[in-house]
Protein backbone atom coordinates (compact mmCIF):
# COMPACT_ATOMS: atom_id res chain seq x y z
CA UNK A 1 0.00 0.00 0.00
CA UNK A 2 1.51 3.43 -0.91
CA UNK A 3 0.90 6.07 1.84
CA UNK A 4 0.86 8.70 -1.04
CA UNK A 5 -2.18 7.20 -2.60
CA UNK A 6 -4.18 6.59 0.53
CA UNK A 7 -3.15 10.15 1.35
CA UNK A 8 -4.80 11.40 -1.64
CA UNK A 9 -8.23 9.16 -1.26
CA UNK A 10 -8.31 10.04 2.26
CA UNK A 11 -8.21 14.08 1.69
CA UNK A 12 -10.90 13.50 -1.32
CA UNK A 13 -13.39 11.89 1.02
CA UNK A 14 -12.88 14.43 4.18
CA UNK A 15 -12.89 17.01 1.45
CA UNK A 16 -16.28 15.50 -0.40
CA UNK A 17 -17.75 15.51 2.54
CA UNK A 18 -16.96 19.40 4.04
CA UNK A 19 -17.45 20.86 0.62
CA UNK A 20 -21.15 20.75 0.81
CA UNK A 21 -22.15 23.97 3.42
CA UNK A 22 -25.16 21.65 4.63
CA UNK A 23 -22.99 19.63 5.87
CA UNK A 24 -21.18 21.52 7.85
CA UNK A 25 -24.27 23.78 9.38
CA UNK A 26 -25.97 20.24 9.86
CA UNK A 27 -22.75 19.22 11.78
CA UNK A 28 -22.57 22.10 13.64
CA UNK A 29 -26.63 22.33 14.68
CA UNK A 30 -27.39 19.14 15.26
CA UNK A 31 -25.32 18.67 18.42
CA UNK A 32 -26.81 21.78 19.61
CA UNK A 33 -30.20 20.62 19.12
CA UNK A 34 -29.90 17.21 20.79
CA UNK A 35 -28.51 18.35 23.82
CA UNK A 36 -31.03 21.27 24.15
CA UNK A 37 -33.81 18.98 23.43
CA UNK A 38 -32.41 15.50 25.00
CA UNK A 39 -30.01 16.90 27.25
CA UNK A 40 -32.34 19.36 28.92
CA UNK A 41 -35.21 16.57 29.79
CA UNK A 42 -33.35 16.26 33.39
CA UNK A 43 -33.14 19.26 33.81
CA UNK A 44 -35.63 20.06 36.66
CA UNK A 45 -34.74 16.72 38.10
CA UNK A 46 -33.15 17.63 41.79
CA UNK A 47 -28.96 17.70 42.04
CA UNK A 48 -29.57 14.72 44.74
CA UNK A 49 -31.35 12.67 42.62
CA UNK A 50 -28.70 13.14 39.38
CA UNK A 51 -26.08 12.83 42.02
CA UNK A 52 -27.25 9.41 43.22
CA UNK A 53 -27.80 8.32 39.24
CA UNK A 54 -25.43 9.85 37.38
CA UNK A 55 -22.83 10.88 40.06
CA UNK A 56 -22.83 14.59 38.45
CA UNK A 57 -24.67 16.83 38.97
CA UNK A 58 -25.11 17.59 35.01
CA UNK A 59 -27.10 15.42 32.99
CA UNK A 60 -25.54 16.88 29.88
CA UNK A 61 -21.92 15.75 31.71
CA UNK A 62 -23.46 12.04 31.58
CA UNK A 63 -25.02 12.34 28.27
CA UNK A 64 -22.42 13.72 26.59
CA UNK A 65 -19.73 10.58 26.09
CA UNK A 66 -22.80 8.41 25.46
CA UNK A 67 -23.74 10.90 22.62
CA UNK A 68 -20.47 10.69 21.18
CA UNK A 69 -20.06 7.34 21.25
CA UNK A 70 -23.16 6.71 19.37
CA UNK A 71 -22.68 8.89 17.34
CA UNK A 72 -19.24 7.44 15.89
CA UNK A 73 -21.43 4.07 15.41
CA UNK A 74 -23.80 6.60 13.00
CA UNK A 75 -20.92 7.79 11.25
CA UNK A 76 -19.48 3.65 10.72
CA UNK A 77 -23.15 2.69 9.31
CA UNK A 78 -22.88 5.17 7.22
CA UNK A 79 -19.30 4.98 5.91
CA UNK A 80 -20.69 2.31 3.01
CA UNK A 81 -22.45 4.64 1.54
CA UNK A 82 -19.27 6.80 0.20
CA UNK A 83 -18.81 3.42 -1.41
CA UNK A 84 -21.53 2.81 -2.81
CA UNK A 85 -21.90 5.95 -4.34
CA UNK A 86 -18.42 5.90 -6.13
CA UNK A 87 -19.61 2.24 -7.62
CA UNK A 88 -22.62 4.16 -9.13
CA UNK A 89 -20.82 7.38 -10.52
CA UNK A 90 -18.33 5.22 -11.87
CA UNK A 91 -15.40 6.76 -9.64
CA UNK A 92 -14.09 3.53 -8.08
CA UNK A 93 -13.70 2.17 -11.69
CA UNK A 94 -11.20 4.82 -12.77
CA UNK A 95 -9.28 4.27 -8.95
CA UNK A 96 -9.45 0.54 -9.39
CA UNK A 97 -7.64 0.85 -13.27
CA UNK A 98 -4.60 2.45 -11.23
CA UNK A 99 -2.22 0.56 -9.61
CA UNK A 100 -4.15 1.53 -6.26
CA UNK A 101 -4.98 -1.64 -4.38
CA UNK A 102 -8.62 -2.25 -3.20
CA UNK A 103 -6.97 -2.30 0.47
CA UNK A 104 -5.73 1.17 0.00
CA UNK A 105 -9.56 1.96 -1.06
CA UNK A 106 -11.01 0.48 2.08
CA UNK A 107 -8.73 2.06 4.87
CA UNK A 108 -9.17 5.55 3.12
CA UNK A 109 -12.90 5.30 3.10
CA UNK A 110 -12.26 3.86 6.67
CA UNK A 111 -10.37 7.19 7.92
CA UNK A 112 -12.68 9.65 5.94
CA UNK A 113 -15.87 8.47 7.86
CA UNK A 114 -14.03 8.50 11.25
CA UNK A 115 -12.42 12.06 10.19
CA UNK A 116 -15.87 13.40 10.30
CA UNK A 117 -17.09 11.43 13.28
CA UNK A 118 -14.34 13.12 15.38
CA UNK A 119 -15.35 16.42 13.71
CA UNK A 120 -18.49 16.20 16.45
CA UNK A 121 -16.35 15.83 19.14
CA UNK A 122 -15.25 20.04 19.33
CA UNK A 123 -18.63 20.51 18.13
CA UNK A 124 -20.40 18.89 20.96
CA UNK A 125 -18.07 20.00 23.83
CA UNK A 126 -18.60 23.43 22.76
CA UNK A 127 -22.43 23.04 22.97
CA UNK A 128 -21.69 21.05 26.05
CA UNK A 129 -19.91 23.99 27.40
CA UNK A 130 -22.49 26.57 25.98
CA UNK A 131 -24.93 24.51 27.79
CA UNK A 132 -23.53 25.47 31.60
CA UNK A 133 -21.06 22.21 31.55
CA UNK A 134 -17.39 22.78 32.82
CA UNK A 135 -14.76 20.36 32.05
CA UNK A 136 -11.97 19.99 34.45
CA UNK A 137 -9.86 17.31 32.14
CA UNK A 138 -6.62 16.96 32.49
CA UNK A 139 -4.92 16.98 28.26
CA UNK A 140 -3.85 13.07 29.29
CA UNK A 141 -7.28 12.26 29.72
CA UNK A 142 -8.98 14.24 26.33
CA UNK A 143 -5.86 12.12 24.45
CA UNK A 144 -7.33 9.37 26.06
CA UNK A 145 -11.12 10.12 25.24
CA UNK A 146 -10.31 11.19 21.86
CA UNK A 147 -8.21 8.24 21.15
CA UNK A 148 -11.09 6.03 22.88
CA UNK A 149 -13.85 7.42 20.42
CA UNK A 150 -11.43 7.70 16.94
CA UNK A 151 -10.50 3.46 17.70
CA UNK A 152 -14.59 3.30 17.89
CA UNK A 153 -15.00 5.23 14.73
CA UNK A 154 -12.51 3.03 12.41
CA UNK A 155 -13.62 -0.25 14.20
CA UNK A 156 -17.74 0.63 13.26
CA UNK A 157 -16.80 2.04 9.99
CA UNK A 158 -14.09 -0.91 9.26
CA UNK A 159 -17.14 -3.27 10.13
CA UNK A 160 -20.06 -1.61 8.10
CA UNK A 161 -17.55 -1.18 5.41
CA UNK A 162 -16.46 -4.51 5.22
CA UNK A 163 -20.09 -6.25 5.17
CA UNK A 164 -21.04 -4.31 2.40
CA UNK A 165 -18.06 -3.97 0.44
CA UNK A 166 -19.30 -5.70 -2.53
CA UNK A 167 -22.77 -4.16 -2.78
CA UNK A 168 -23.81 -1.79 -5.23
CA UNK A 169 -27.62 -1.11 -4.03
CA UNK A 170 -28.15 2.15 -2.81
CA UNK A 171 -29.97 -0.12 0.08
CA UNK A 172 -27.53 -1.96 1.03
CA UNK A 173 -26.03 0.45 3.68
CA UNK A 174 -29.61 1.27 5.17
CA UNK A 175 -29.82 -2.65 5.72
CA UNK A 176 -27.54 -2.00 8.77
CA UNK A 177 -29.31 0.86 9.75
CA UNK A 178 -32.28 -0.39 11.36
CA UNK A 179 -32.97 2.43 13.97
CA UNK A 180 -33.75 4.80 10.80
CA UNK A 181 -37.51 4.93 10.89
CA UNK A 182 -37.70 5.91 6.94
CA UNK A 183 -35.79 2.93 6.34
CA UNK A 184 -38.02 0.68 8.12
CA UNK A 185 -40.78 2.28 6.18
CA UNK A 186 -39.64 1.76 2.68
CA UNK A 187 -39.28 -2.02 4.05
CA UNK A 188 -42.67 -2.05 5.39
CA UNK A 189 -44.08 -1.00 2.18
CA UNK A 190 -42.31 -3.46 -0.29
CA UNK A 191 -43.71 -6.47 2.22
CA UNK A 192 -47.35 -5.27 2.78
CA UNK A 193 -47.83 -3.75 -0.74
CA UNK A 194 -48.53 -7.20 -2.59
CA UNK A 195 -51.23 -8.11 0.26
CA UNK A 196 -52.20 -4.84 0.54
CA UNK A 197 -52.87 -4.44 -3.54
CA UNK A 198 -55.52 -7.64 -2.88
CA UNK A 199 -57.76 -5.88 -0.61
CA UNK A 200 -57.97 -2.94 -3.31
CA UNK B 1 -28.85 -7.10 27.22
CA UNK B 2 -26.52 -7.25 29.30
CA UNK B 3 -24.27 -9.71 27.83
CA UNK B 4 -24.26 -8.10 24.84
CA UNK B 5 -23.26 -5.06 26.21
CA UNK B 6 -20.28 -6.67 28.04
CA UNK B 7 -18.83 -7.25 24.68
CA UNK B 8 -19.91 -4.01 22.74
CA UNK B 9 -17.64 -1.28 22.45
CA UNK B 10 -20.03 1.33 22.64
CA UNK B 11 -20.28 0.89 26.19
CA UNK B 12 -16.65 0.70 26.53
CA UNK B 13 -15.88 4.41 24.46
CA UNK B 14 -18.60 5.78 26.65
CA UNK B 15 -17.64 4.07 30.25
CA UNK B 16 -14.18 5.12 29.48
CA UNK B 17 -15.44 8.77 28.37
CA UNK B 18 -17.97 9.09 31.93
CA UNK B 19 -14.84 7.62 34.01
CA UNK B 20 -13.04 10.69 32.55
CA UNK B 21 -15.69 13.75 32.60
CA UNK B 22 -17.82 13.08 35.46
CA UNK B 23 -15.59 11.54 37.51
CA UNK B 24 -11.89 12.99 36.45
CA UNK B 25 -10.58 9.24 37.42
CA UNK B 26 -8.02 7.67 35.39
CA UNK B 27 -9.73 5.72 32.93
CA UNK B 28 -9.58 1.75 32.43
CA UNK B 29 -6.69 1.14 29.74
CA UNK B 30 -8.50 -2.40 29.31
CA UNK B 31 -10.82 -0.26 27.79
CA UNK B 32 -9.00 1.37 25.58
CA UNK B 33 -7.13 -1.82 24.82
CA UNK B 34 -10.24 -3.55 23.69
CA UNK B 35 -11.18 -0.98 21.49
CA UNK B 36 -7.79 -0.80 19.80
CA UNK B 37 -8.24 -4.54 19.50
CA UNK B 38 -11.99 -3.81 17.93
CA UNK B 39 -10.86 -1.53 15.71
CA UNK B 40 -7.40 -3.71 14.76
CA UNK B 41 -10.27 -7.04 13.90
CA UNK B 42 -12.45 -5.18 11.96
CA UNK B 43 -10.29 -3.11 10.03
CA UNK B 44 -8.34 -6.56 9.40
CA UNK B 45 -10.93 -8.58 8.44
CA UNK B 46 -12.40 -5.66 6.14
CA UNK B 47 -9.45 -4.93 4.55
CA UNK B 48 -9.35 -8.92 3.38
CA UNK B 49 -12.99 -8.38 2.27
CA UNK B 50 -12.57 -5.17 0.24
CA UNK B 51 -9.41 -7.54 -1.63
CA UNK B 52 -11.73 -10.31 -1.78
CA UNK B 53 -14.78 -8.86 -2.78
CA UNK B 54 -14.78 -4.89 -3.69
CA UNK B 55 -16.13 -4.32 -7.04
CA UNK B 56 -15.76 -1.64 -9.58
CA UNK B 57 -19.66 -1.57 -10.54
Amino acid sequence: MSFSQFQGLFVREVKRIYRNPLVIATTIAQPFIWLAFFGSSLALAPSQFLEEYFHTTSYIEFLLPGVLSTSMLSIGMFASMSSVQDKRFGYMKRILITPTTKSTVFLSKVFGATMRGLVQIPVMVAASIAFGVRFHIPPAGWVEWILALFLLGLGFSGLFLGMTVSSTDWQTPGLSRTSSPCHSCSRARRYFHPRASLYG
Amino acid sequence: MRDISMVNPVTFSASLGRSIVTTGTDPNLMYLAYLAIFAALTLSLGSLAARKWLKVE
